[in-house]
């Protein structure tokens, strides 16, 4: 081992160059992918970390089809504890309103933070560990409250909070914090900031089935099934949801009508990835994207052991030379077959410790250009360093072999005589390994520009209305009777176009929908709608565009029947002449606008209609532009004096579509840094391999020059075979990746298609880059005097 | 048709000058045959160097043809051999991913001759080689002397005045080594200047003039 370290110390000093491309493609590429790696096992053992995770399901709930919801009936969990021979225990968690927390009842409020409110269960579903005062035995009691880790630190800094008191929301109740949740790495669709008990719920008896207050959590027996707890949900249904729905249908009709109530059970592990649910409490994962990030980890571990393999096998001129003399005193292949292996894993080792300061820079440099984390710092000491070390060892292994077994598989005298001849029998499988390189990185560009452009796609898109420059306060409603004298404030100010009262934004969290009978057709064929209640500027203030008939009056009595339809309701009621026709009984159609996206690019626009109801909750701000600091300001100052506790929920529209495409946003960050990563080291090793060709070929440099060749002529040379290379490349990468990219773009009902721009501009870039490697370095061999070239023989 | 004046050649050892080539003055009218002769190290391939363009002299003066090579930018200089001077190596550095075909071929694609001419040209030279057969091997496909029957041949094919070869028969056994001379005084009889480096009395003998160099000097004969 000793030897191997003085000749790897040795080969730096000599070939310094070459010694820091290998080394450091190779510590990019294991910090790199090892990064990715964690990420994606983190994302896809979401809420697996808690004790019998496979036994611990959600219950749902759905009715008049306006959900699934993540949340359900408050007395879901009495009823199971007491009739469900499948469960072992249930708890019901609250998650309360934005409520402001204190920590001196003078004090200045933490804001943002939604309780959760628990019951005695809690804990014995979700046992999570303590970082300092215990969890009490029978849940928390009244005035107790338990922090996470990073609530507790923000409170409190580096005191120990247990023991103190924070005063909760706007009545400032003391309680009395009991423990401190530990931080952990594991990821949990669950983010408890700050627990508290939960009160006896008034409705724990209801027989209100079409309500949801609760996130039920149940965790079955041993012996209990999801099958079981099922068939328990169908009993409750029937008993109990249909007989409260009062319907007049039978049950087996209601079943299956629009107004029945029905449960989803999810298991926790399914939760993170398969939740389509609404109203979750953190933003689900994506299963395409997690795995999307794992290729590329895996891609860039591959560019990495080519790199070495290319510019150990490049160097092999050199190396050869030793071992063919090291043959020729008797030493056995096994035993040099041994040294190379040794060698290289002693590389990886080194790449390793290099790996492990890169992975904090990378780290750091992923959160400095993109704003957010990718995983949170990886505790060190933990058991993925464990893996880093065995994952750096196996890759040392795998780019070792094969230098290892060709380096030695020369016959001595071969070597000892000259150097010529190395070339031909190896080729194909560099060729191969450099046309995999292209490819790579020919696919991550492909797929970065993609995602890229979709993103693009998103926040440009014609939604329908003008999203930019438009304010929305959706807690406006708390003002009560003080809100029209807040609106006419606002709508003097000289930045303001105009403002609306509604109910429901687009891109906001309110749901409301209607059924229609579409004329014509039999009493039960129902059309779902969703509804937009607003006032008379509801459509100038989004810049909806109006295609014909009229917006609301507010002086005709008449219009609070009236319904504007969007061309989609139109269509989905079968209107002809919507105009003046009534739906609903007798609701009259006065206008039509075009369609307009009120979520996420996911979903295909549907019918929806504007319904002219005056004094909603939510208010919404056209801006004119200029001074917008001032404004904001102004607002945010305002909202103070007139709600000095809780203020207002200022956000902008175009910021709450953004949140939509949240995990777009994340993969798009994530995959264009680390496809910059992968083509630095596409760069490098292309970098290493040219060098090797030019080592190769300068006695051809030599003698074409000799012969009469220029400079653009060799240049044209060097590069063809890369070019080349390239294009075979293209040919595989760029159908595959639009295959799968085409897959991750089905997920968006409105989607950019993949023009052949897109296919020419990752052609154009991966040429340049070749290019740009090979020129200078081609160039500068060149430059050197052919008569020594051809001399070393 | 070769005018030396006092050409040096030296390189810089520790701070010193160390002489390759000293006061080197020469003249060589066409039609000559010259053999370079001396002892490993005097200077042999040096001065033929000098003497093809592929290395500048340190110092002195050096006319080809009448032009002031030593005054000359790299792009006219090799206007000027791609012309007129033709290459062989000890050795033969054929390009080994090429078929002796090309490899022939290859001068000619630098002096930008048309294809069909190439063609005809190659043809021709082939055939007065008697290695038609062989033109699609790859060099290492060959021995020795037709490796080397190939180098001259690709030499030849620019039609160059002049042919500089550097020990052309180092590398090949005593009855090669004959035919590659023979064919050499053949192409000084048709008006070849030719300048070789060698190590044998014997083929020296070929030559209708010999140079011998000792220590970068020129010995008087």
């Amino acid at each position: 081992m000793n030897s191997q370290l003085k000749s790897i110390l040795r080969s730096f000093r000599k070939y310094p160059t070459f010694s820091m491309i290998n080394l450091g493609g190779l510590s990019i590429g294991i910090a790199a992918s090892f990064i990715l790696l964690v990420y994606s096992q983190r994302e896809l053992s979401c809420d697996r970390h808690f004790r019998d995770a496979d036994r611990i399901v959600r219950v749902g709930t759905d009715f008049y089809q306006l959900g699934p919801f993540a949340a359900s009936q408050p007395m879901l969990r009495d009823l199971s504890l007491a009739s469900c021979k499948d469960v072992q225990d249930a708890t019901a968690i609250d998650v309360g309103d934005e409520t402001p927390i204190r920590t001196s009842t003078g004090d200045r409020a933490f804001t943002g933070i939604k309780p959760y409110y628990i019951d005695s269960s809690f804990f014995n579903i979700f046992p999570y560990e303590t970082a300092s005062g215990a969890i009490p035995a029978h849940g928390l009691a009244p005035a107790e409250a338990i922090l996470s880790a990073s609530e507790a630190y923000k409170f409190f800094g580096k005191e120990d909070p247990v023991g103190k008191t924070i005063y909760v929301g706007k009545e400032t109740t003391p309680c009395r914090v009991v423990a401190v949740l530990k931080e952990t790495f594991a990821k949990s669709h669950l983010d408890p900031q700050v627990l508290l008990s939960q009160a006896p719920d008034p409705d724990a008896g209801s027989s209100l089935w079409i309500s949801l207050s609760k996130y039920n959590y149940i965790k079955l027996k041993p012996q209990g099934s999801v099958a079981g707890l099922n068939a328990w949900l169908d009993r409750v249904r029937e008993k109990l949801a249909y007989p409260a729905s009062h319907s007049l249908k039978n049950y087996a009709e209601w079943k299956t009508s629009g107004e029945s109530v029905s449960f989803i059970v999810q298991r926790l592990t399914d939760i993170y990835f398969h939740s389509d649910v609404k109203f979750d409490l953190t933003p689900g994962g994506n299963l395409i994207q997690v795995r999307l990030l794992e290729a590329v980890s895996l891609l860039l571990i591959t560019l990495a052991v080519i790199n070495y393999i290319n510019l150990v096998t490049a160097r092999s001129s050199v190396r050869a030379k030793e071992i063919g003399l090291k043959k020729t005193f008797g030493a056995a292949r096994l035993h040099l077959i041994g040294q190379m292996l040794s060698e290289s894993l002693l590389f990886s080792v080194f790449a390793m410790i290099l790996a492990c300061g890169l992975i904090q820079i990378i780290l750091f440099g992923y959160s400095y250009f993109t704003g957010s984390a990718l995983t949170g710092p990886i505790p060190f000491l933990s058991a993925n360093y464990a893996w880093l070390i065995l994952f750096s060892l196996a890759v040392g292994l795998l780019a070792g072999i094969y230098p290892a077994f060709y380096l030695t598989s020369f016959r001595p005298g071969l070597i000892v005589r000259s150097t010529a001849g190395s070339g031909r029998n190896n080729r194909l499988l560099r060729n191969s390994l450099v046309t995999l390189q292209f490819a790579i990185a020919t696919g991550l560009l492909f797929v970065t520009f993609v995602v890229y452009s979709q993103l693009q796609y998103m926040k440009n898109k014609d939604k329908g209305f003008r999203s930019e420059g438009v304010v929305v306060i959706d807690n406006a409603g708390i003002l009560k009777d003080r809100l029209p004298a807040f609106q006419r404030l606002v709508e003097q100010q000289s930045q303001v176009a105009s403002t609306s009262r509604c109910i429901r934004m687009p891109a906001g969290n309110t749901g409301a929908i209607g059924t229609y009978n579409k004329p014509g057709t039999a009493a039960n064929a129902f059309v779902f709608i969703q509804e937009f209640p607003a006032d008379e500027k509801y459509i100038a203030t989004l810049g909806i565009r109006l295609a014909a008939g009229r917006n609301f009056d507010k002086d005709l009595l008449s219009d609070t029947n009236s319904l504007i339809l969007n061309e989609s309701a139109v269509a989905a009621l079968g209107l002809f002449h919507p105009i003046g026709s009534i739906i609903g009984g007798s609701q009259r159609v006065i206008g039509v606008v075009r369609d307009f996206n009120y979520t996420s690019l996911h979903e295909k626009i549907g019918p929806a209609i504007l319904r002219y109801t005056p004094g909603g909750s939510t208010l919404a701000i056209r801006l004119r532009g200029g001074h917008l600091a001032d404004f904001l300001d102004w607002l945010r100052r305002t909202g103070k004096e007139f709600l000095p506790d809780t203020g207002l929920n200022i956000s902008f529209l175009d910021d709450n579509f953004g949140r939509l495409a949240e995990k777009e946003r994340l993969l798009g960050q994530a995959i264009t840094f680390f496809t910059i990563l992968a083509v630095l080291l596409a760069t490098l090793g292309l970098i290493g391999l040219t060098l090797f060709t030019i080592e190769r070929r300068t006695r051809e440099i030599g003698i074409r020059k000799v012969l009469g060749a220029d400079t653009i002529s060799i240049l044209r040379l060097m590069s063809r075979d890369f070019i080349r290379l390239a294009l075979i490349a293209s040919a595989v990468a760029l159908p595959i990746s639009w295959w799968l990219i085409n897959r991750w773009l089905t997920n968006f009902a409105y989607r950019v298609t993949v023009s052949a721009w897109t296919f020419l501009a990752t052609e154009f870039l991966i040429g340049l880059i070749a290019l740009l490697v090979i020129g200078p370095l081609t160039l500068r061999a060149l430059l050197a005097d052919p008569v020594k070239n051809l001399r070393t023989e | 048709m070769i005018d030396l004046k006092r050409i040096s050649k030296w390189v810089n050892v520790g701070g010193k000058p160390n002489f390759i080539l000293k006061d080197i003055n020469l003249h060589i009218k066409e039609g000559e045959f010259v053999s370079i002769m001396g002892p490993s190290g005097s200077g042999k391939s040096s001065l033929l160097n000098i003497i093809g363009m592929l290395d500048d002299a340190s110092e002195g003066e050096y006319f080809f043809l009448g032009n002031p090579v030593h005054t000359m930018k790299e792009k006219q200089r090799s206007l000027l051999y791609k012309q007129y001077i033709g290459f062989v190596f000890q050795a033969y550095h054929l390009i080994d991913e090429l078929t002796v075909y090309e490899n022939i071929e290859t001068p000619l694609i630098y002096q930008n001759i048309k294809s069909s001419e190439r063609q005809a040209m190659v043809a021709d030279i082939l055939d007065r080689f008697q290695i038609v057969g062989k033109k699609d091997l790859f060099p290492t496909q060959l021995s020795g002397g037709q490796q080397q029957l190939v180098g001259i041949a690709r030499a030849l094919i620019a039609k160059p005045k002049l042919l500089l070869a550097d020990e052309p028969t180092g590398n090949l056994n005593s009855r090669q080594g004959e035919e590659i001379m023979d064919l050499f005084k053949q192409l000084n009889k048709e008006g070849v200047t030719i300048i070789q480096v060698t190590h044998s009395e014997k083929n020296a003998g070929y030559g209708s003039h010999i140079i011998n160099l000792l220590d970068g000097r020129v010995e008087l004969t």
